[in-house]
């Protein structure tokens, strides 16, 4: 799993509204796009049970069969409806994706602002923290997936354990750097310390990198899930998810290589989607890391 | 110079040894008796007891790990429950073709990343640099194992110029072995290239517009020249230091695409592993992983100075 | 354009000398995909039919079955019954000898048959009635019994698992249930410990000690003539890689091709598909009588009346009809003692009636374990299936993905399910083993002494020894018939039909033995 790397430390008071800037940014029509198209794929994940019908139940008699009108995408090796299934893959995708970058984040940042503000223990949290880093993502998911009950709460916390390094690092290095700076010092000079300066102060500068490391923990989250099920770790094999899709349509590969399409291209673009508004929310959000007229 | 080596080599050792006791409990805290799966069939009660005694499963955690973390150091990383064969056997049985296999990847990804990259800060904002980065971010999200298919169906069952899975051991022959691992290191590199590619083109793009830059285009100094020995070489730390990181990342890969491309590396073993509950090779793997990730950030780190003679530690 | 065809010669380059390096050693090289890994290769430890098929390659046995499935010497030069039938001498042939050099004795072969006894469902029967057994000298040992069983040689010749193979003494030391850690037999292919990478490969080289019998080759009889410098056993996990592989030529016969995947042998003249009838078998579901819920006779019943065959049969075998035929014959439904006594009880699926059982039994919620074998494709469908027939019929289903390494372990445990135990599994018999009531193990009702399951009844084990001592084949099918009624009726495991599936072959091989075991003597490349 990647996400790309952010570092980022502002070098001057942080602008007034982190809503408004957000917001602004949504106005831009190239970042309105993807917002637009992740908010369908959501919109498709909520109303899954109304658009198509049941991913589970099996049909052996019309295994591999065609498209029909009762199954549009055809049927797979067990008889059950590919649309169906491909569409209720949707919401463990988003589901694992917005889970682990919610929980990467609020640990993420927890610890960051902690061990950037210096407080006792930093300097174990650290380490321990390099230690985590250490130990390849890929690895330490599929060991924690493999080693606890299959489920859906098991993947997303085997694929968030590793995340969170990564953004206790990045939340870090900007709590040092706005740490310094003569805003902050004077506002300790006159008094302001503890849980005000933290709020007012040292979060808010914080909130645009996360939001950006956020975007990508999600991106990176989803293909960690997709990757965890193709490997048959951690969730029963008949939920549907796009991985297992893919897993399940490697036998029927030259025949029906559309089982493996399907999955396939919706999880690409998917992803796509999300790193490529990730891509904007940073340029968006932080004026250094403006790359001029990138993508 | 040496000091800065060894002391980074020291500041890895409270890391390793943090790693060691987080997989070592990562495995101990987990439900299922070991010494019941290892005695396997119809194994009576005393037969149990004495596996148990074996493995030092009656003693309590912490002596465990001492034990297990002694023997380690001395390279013995105990014996599969699954085939019964030293752990550290099968890994190095095993190290050789995902040693390859990333090699091979590494050296694609840097032919094709740098390149690309240089090219897309050079013409930035222009039609060119669009398409180099939209091939990355779209080489960054999908999925490795499908890139993989498609390049089985296409290049090994289509029109049989590779074959469709398996590893030749250099022992055969270097060019063989080669053969065998085109598919998974393009595969691989594609996906890596997307990362490097991105991020070489973003240190250029800072490094172009130093001053120095300005005034050795101002001297006349033709763009290859500039573009390939003094940006490049400017923009070699953070472009290594990606390296170093997306190894991570590379290890995730190579483990997808050695189950997809049946290679006996170490990436599948692990998975087996996980997916048998063999504990004590999960164990060694990790380790062995950790070790090497924590290998190549200090080379990365120790390539600085090349870089940047500024740096020197 | 230049740069594709760059390329194409790049790569044409790079497989010319790729080729050119294989060919340039002159070694007769095979190249097998079994279902399974080969992770042990000791036949007497485990009954899974992958170790069988390679324990063959290393090992040799006394006696074997020839293609009429009669008895022949193979180890033994001869033997002789004493007048009442009680004493066996058996001598073996000159010149035996074992991969490590030494040579076979007797007391190699009595060590050996002992430790096959102790496992062994046939081996147990013969060791029950033998008096005693001893090497009488380095050539020849004699079996006593303490009453005359018409079964002693056909036991000794068993074809399929657990197949009493002849190891050196020393080693066939070990108690059964403790696997052996070296690999050494006196078969026409030795092991290569130092190329073996458990997961991966296992490598056997020919062994020219070996001194086939003269007799042509006949089933697991006759002369095992070894074409082949070097056998290469290859772990492909994904079936449809496999037969890619089989079909560019890259390994040379694969045990078991799903029937979807018949078509990719269209097209094609390097493998072909190899149907065998007798090579069939039955998927079953094996229960476990120790734990919950299935501890309980009504449970199992419910259970029964839950499933029914045909959608398992489709679900691993599609449109393929001639791949597969619905049977709850316990003893398959084309062998002698097919019967059809009690068979409608697996046959029909009645939901109502499983939910009034349940209750009747008192189900309280347990869930039932599915250890959802993924690497198996049969199997994987499988648990598909039997999941949503137990949820439909009210059970609670804990589907958990594995694979069929960790399930073949798994399946000794006796201990609860919490603590690595188990519900159920699917696994297959070979029609061999199935026909007959003396090794299939469906029908032992040995209770903690039997295969796993643990299957419990008094009733079958008398039949059971009945049967070993009856001689009229009319009474025998009688016998028969209880049997299977008694095994329908307590449900001591779930038959889920009969199918004949094929293998995949090199069309440049010759003399490859049709049988229900595959054996890779005989067979050599054509030229």
């Amino acid at each position: 799993m990647a996400t790309l790397e952010i570092d980022l430390v502002p070098a001057q008071p942080p602008r007034p509204n982190l809503l408004r800037r957000v917001a602004g940014a949504f106005s831009d029509p190239g970042i309105a796009i993807f917002a637009a198209l992740l908010a369908g794929v959501l919109l498709l994940a909520l109303l899954a049970p109304l658009i198509a019908g049941d991913p589970l139940a099996i049909d052996p008699a019309r295994r591999l069969s065609y498209p029909s009108a009762d199954a549009i995408w055809g049927r797979d090796h067990l008889g059950r409806d590919v649309f169906a299934r491909a569409v209720f893959g949707s919401r463990m995708s988003l589901g694992v994706g917005f889970s682990v970058a919610i929980i990467a984040t609020v640990f993420g940042v927890t610890v960051g602002l902690y061990t950037g503000l210096g407080r006792l223990g930093s300097g174990l949290v650290m380490r321990l923290n390099d230690a985590m880093m250490a130990i390849p993502a890929i690895l330490l998911a599929i060991a924690l997936a493999a080693l606890m009950d299959a489920g859906l709460a098991t993947i997303i916390v085997a694929i968030a354990v590793p995340e969170i390094p990564r953004m206790v690092r990045l939340v870090r290095s900007v709590v040092l750097g706005v740490r310094e700076q003569p805003y902050v010092t004077a506002a300790i000079s006159i008094g302001t310390s503890g849980l005000p300066l933290v709020l007012r102060h040292i979060l808010p500068n914080t909130l645009g990198p996360v939001l950006v490391q956020a975007t990508y923990v999600c991106a990176s989250a989803i293909i960690a899930s997709a990757v965890l099920s193709f490997l048959g770790v951690g969730l029963s094999p008949e939920i549907p998810s796009w991985g297992g899709m893919m897993a399940d349509a490697r036998s029927h590969f030259r025949d029906h290589p559309e089982l493996m399409a399907y999955p396939g291209v919706l999880l690409s673009l998917l992803v796509l989607t999300v790193n490529i508004l990730g891509d904007r929310l940073s340029d968006a959000l932080d004026p250094r890391k403006r790359r001029r007229g990138s993508l | 110079m040496l000091r800065y080596i060894v002391g980074r080599l020291l500041s890895a050792i409270p890391i390793l040894m943090l790693v060691a006791v987080f997989i070592f409990s990562l495995v101990h805290l987990t439900p299922g008796d070991p010494a019941v799966l290892l005695a396997g069939d119809n194994a009576r009660p005393e037969q149990v007891e004495q596996i148990r005694a074996r493995l030092h499963l009656d003693q309590s955690l912490p002596v465990q790990f001492g034990i297990w973390a002694l023997d380690a150091i001395r390279l013995d990383l105990g014996e599969s429950i699954y085939s019964k064969q030293p752990v550290s056997k099968l890994i190095l049985q095993r190290v050789e073709p995902t040693l390859v296999l990333a090699a091979v990847t590494l050296l694609l990804t840097v032919a094709m990343s740098v390149p690309l990259g240089i090219v897309a800060a050079w013409r930035a904002n222009g039609w060119v640099d669009r398409a180099i980065m939209a091939f990355a971010v779209l080489g960054f999200s999908v999925p490795v194992f499908v890139i993989g298919y498609l390049l089985v169906f296409f290049f090994a069952v289509e029109l049989r110029w590779f074959p469709v899975q398996g590893y030749k051991p250099l022992a055969s022959g270097a060019l063989a072995t080669l053969h065998s691992v085109v598919l998974p290191a393009v595969s691989l590199a594609l996906v890596f290239s997307a990362l490097i590619a991105r991020v070489t083109r973003a240190a250029m793009l800072e490094v172009l517009n130093e001053n120095y830059i300005r005034t050795a285009r101002a001297k006349g100094l033709g763009t290859f020249r500039i573009l390939v020995v003094h940006a490049l070489k400017s923009s070699g730390i953070p472009v290594v230091t990606v390296i170093g990181i997306g190894f991570a990342t590379l290890i995730g890969g190579v483990v997808v695409t050695e189950s997809v491309f049946n290679i006996p590396g170490i990436g599948r073993l692990t998975v087996d592993a996980i997916t048998r509950r063999d504990y004590p090779v999960v164990q060694g793997v990790i380790l062995f992983f950790s070790v090497a990730l924590i290998l190549v950030n200090l080379i990365v780190d120790l390539s600085y100075p090349l870089f940047d003679p500024r740096v020197k530690g | 354009m230049g740069m594709t065809r760059l390329l194409r010669a790049a790569a044409l380059a790079i497989a010319l000398s790729a080729a050119a390096s294989g060919a340039a050693t002159s070694e007769e090289v095979l190249r097998l995909r079994m279902n399974g890994d080969i992770n042990t290769l000791d036949p007497i430890a485990t009954t899974n039919f992958t170790i069988r098929n390679a324990a063959y390659l290393i090992y040799d046995e006394l006696f074997a079955l020839d293609a009429d499935y009669q008895v022949q010497p193979q180890m033994a030069e001869g033997y002789s019954v004493s007048d009442d039938k009680l004493v066996y001498t058996i001598t073996l042939r000159d010149g035996l000898m074992f991969h490590d050099g030494t040579a076979v004795t007797a007391a190699d072969a009595v060590a050996s048959l002992e430790r096959w006894g102790k496992v062994d469902g046939l081996g147990k029967i013969l060791f029950s009635k033998m008096a005693s057994i001893a090497a009488t000298d380095d050539k020849a040992l004699v079996i006593t019994m303490s009453e005359p069983w018409g079964q002693v040689l056909p036991a000794l010749a068993k074809i399929s698992s657990n197949v009493p193979v002849i190891m050196p003494a020393r080693l066939a030391a070990n108690d059964p249930t403790d696997p052996v850690t070296e690999f050494i037999g006196s078969g026409p292919y030795q092991f290569v410990p130092d190329e073996w990478v458990p997961g991966s490969i296992a490598v056997f080289k020919k062994f020219e000690g070996y001194k086939p019998r003269p007799e042509p080759a006949s089933l697991a009889a006759g002369g095992k003539v070894a074409h082949f410098d070097r056998i290469e056993a290859i772990y492909i996990p994904d079936t449809a890689t496999a037969v890619n592989a089989l079909v560019s030529g890259e390994i040379d016969w694969m045990e078991d091709v799903p029937a979807d995947l018949l078509s990719y042998f269209d097209d094609q003249d390097v493998a072909r598909p190899v149907v065998g009838e007798q090579a069939g078998g039955s998927m079953q579901l094996v229960i476990n009588w120790l734990n919950p819920p299935f501890d309980n006779e009504k449970i199992r019943q419910a259970l029964q009346a839950a499933v029914e065959q045909k959608p398992f049969l489709q679900a691993a075998f599609g449109d393929r009809t001639d791949s597969y035929l619905e049977c709850a014959a316990v003893f398959f439904c084309n062998g002698p003692f097919a019967s059809d006594v009690g068979t409608e009880l697996v046959l029909k699926r009645d939901v109502e009636k499983a939910k009034a059982l349940l209750k009747e039994g008192g189900y309280d919620g347990t869930p039932v374990l599915l250890p959802h074998v993924t690497d198996i494709a049969t199997h994987n469908a499988y648990y598909s299936v039997l999941k949503q027939m137990l949820e439909e019929a009210g059970f609670v289903v804990d589907d958990e993905p594995t694979d069929w390494a960790t399930v073949a372990t798994r399946r000794a445990s006796k201990a609860p399910v919490a603590e690595g135990g188990w519900n159920v599994f699917f696994t297959g018999w070979g029609y061999i083993d199935q026909i007959n009531p003396m090794t299939n193990v469906y029908v032992a009702g040995a209770c903690g002494d039997g295969w796993f399951g643990w299957t419990c009844s008094e009733d079958l084990q008398k039949l059971r020894v009945q049967f070993a001592d009856e001689t009229d084949p009319a009474k025998q099918k009688a016998l028969a018939d209880q049997m299977q009624k008694i095994a329908l009726d307590l449900v001591t495991y779930v038959p889920l039909g009969q199918f004949f599936p094929s293998q995949g072959l090199a069309t440049n091989l010759d003399g490859f033995i049709e049988s229900p075991v595959p054996f890779f003597w005989n067979v050599q490349r054509k030229h």
